[in-house]
């Protein structure tokens, strides 16, 4: 066998090999992994947004398709048999990427029940103080036609001093999320039934 | 060398990265604690460990002109499986080890033992090597990472030290504070491992 055609097979054969072994440990690790995910980044947040559900939030998520290639994650909150609110997270552009806010919607009033702050990475001590309660207290109970803006910028909302930036990602989710809630309520309703 | 020697020459005379000062990118970033430095030490001694037995398995099958191509994917492949399942078990440790996990595969340590050991010795000895080397790299991993813990937070895998009215010296968890530490230890290092001058 002439020596180039032994290096090319041998090369190819263990590069075969290798990347047969990590698909299938990528296929039989996937669905832990992305609960891992789940449970540690957006679970914190949907149950303190959906304080006082009694259901097993995370594995009564339901992932609902909206058109082409927009599928969420939603999270429905039952006290008892009686759903009383849902969880979405939607994500605006901060200093440091994605700012990712989960927003709980009361289903009875229609108004915000809280948000959360899911993923970050925003300046420690500087951005990250978003996720205090501090700051997240204050759209409870707000509506979702509330003008969803930084004071400065003439909307409603308090900002985190020194954090504008990563306010204004926090409210550019919420107004992405109203916006979206208001458009596929129904769906969303007849989806989490 | 015996199997044993392999073994105990990565925890003292060949002790990365205090003796043969490789990988030290890791070193510096994720000593901010015990936690931290044990899980990557506990990665590397697993990479290290695989890659060179199937390295020397292989030494026979592998030409020498794509050997170090060759090396890469096997180590590559260990290591995208250590981070898979870190994920998927141990999710809170991948997330503060973070960049440093997939980085594993251009820790020359590793390379550097395929090259200089697994390709050239049988796997057993191949195995020793980076069980010990592995574990002389985790050794050091937590003598700075318990320097820096200690002094830097106050605790000591995470339960407090000093009680509550001790001032963490936030210095040592930061950058400079790694440089800082490693020169320190490897000062240290080389005072203890001089070669004994016979006197006149």
């Amino acid at each position: 066998m002439p020596d180039s055609v032994r290096i090319v097979l041998a090369l190819s054969i263990i590069c075969l090999v290798s990347g047969t072994a990590l698909g299938g440990l990528y296929n039989g690790t996937k669905e832990r992994i992305e609960i891992q995910v789940l449970e540690n980044k957006q679970m914190p947040a949907v149950r303190a947004v959906m304080e006082g559900a009694d259901n097993d939030l995370l594995n009564d998520r339901k992932s609902l398709d909206f058109g082409e290639k927009t599928k969420r994650i939603v999270f429905p909150a039952k006290k008892g048999s009686d759903l009383f609110g849902v969880a979405l997270e939607f994500s605006g552009k901060g200093f440091g990427g994605d700012v990712g806010v989960m927003m709980g919607i009361d289903l009875k009033s229609g108004k915000l029940a809280g948000i959360g702050i899911t993923t970050m990475s925003e300046t420690p001590g500087v951005g990250t103080r978003a996720k205090e309660a501090t700051f997240t207290k204050q759209f409870k109970g707000m509506s979702l036609d509330a003008n969803f803006n930084v004071k400065a910028d003439g909307g409603v909302v308090d900002a985190v001093t020194g954090a504008t930036v990563t306010s204004r990602a926090v409210c550019s989710a919420l107004r992405d999320g109203a916006k979206f809630y208001k458009e596929n309520k129904d769906k969303i309703l007849t989806g989490i039934q | 060398m015996s199997i044993a020697q392999e073994f105990t020459k990565g925890l003292w005379k060949e002790i990365p990265p205090f003796r043969l000062v490789l990988g030290l990118c890791p070193t510096l970033a994720v000593t901010t604690s015990v936690e931290n430095a044990i899980g990557m030490g506990v990665s590397v001694i697993f990479v290290l460990a695989c890659s060179n037995m199937l390295i020397s398995l292989l030494r026979k099958v592998i030409p020498k002109e794509v050997r170090i191509a060759a090396y890469i994917v096997v180590i590559a492949t260990f290591v995208v499986a250590v981070e898979l399942l870190m994920k998927a078990f141990f999710f809170s440790l991948s997330e503060s080890l973070g960049i440093f996990i997939p980085l594993i595969v251009v820790n020359c340590i590793i390379l550097g033992r395929a090259e200089a050991f697994a390709g050239k010795n049988g796997v057993l000895a191949s195995a020793a090597d980076g069980v010990g080397i592995g574990t002389g790299f985790t050794l050091s991993l937590m003598s700075l990472g318990s320097l820096r813990e200690i002094f830097g937070a106050g605790t000591f895998l995470g339960m407090s030290v000093f009680g509550p009215n001790f001032e963490p010296f936030a210095f040592m968890q930061q950058a400079p504070g790694a440089f800082v530490c490693l020169g320190l230890m490897l000062g240290v290092m080389n005072i203890l491992g001089r070669p004994k001058v016979a006197k006149a």
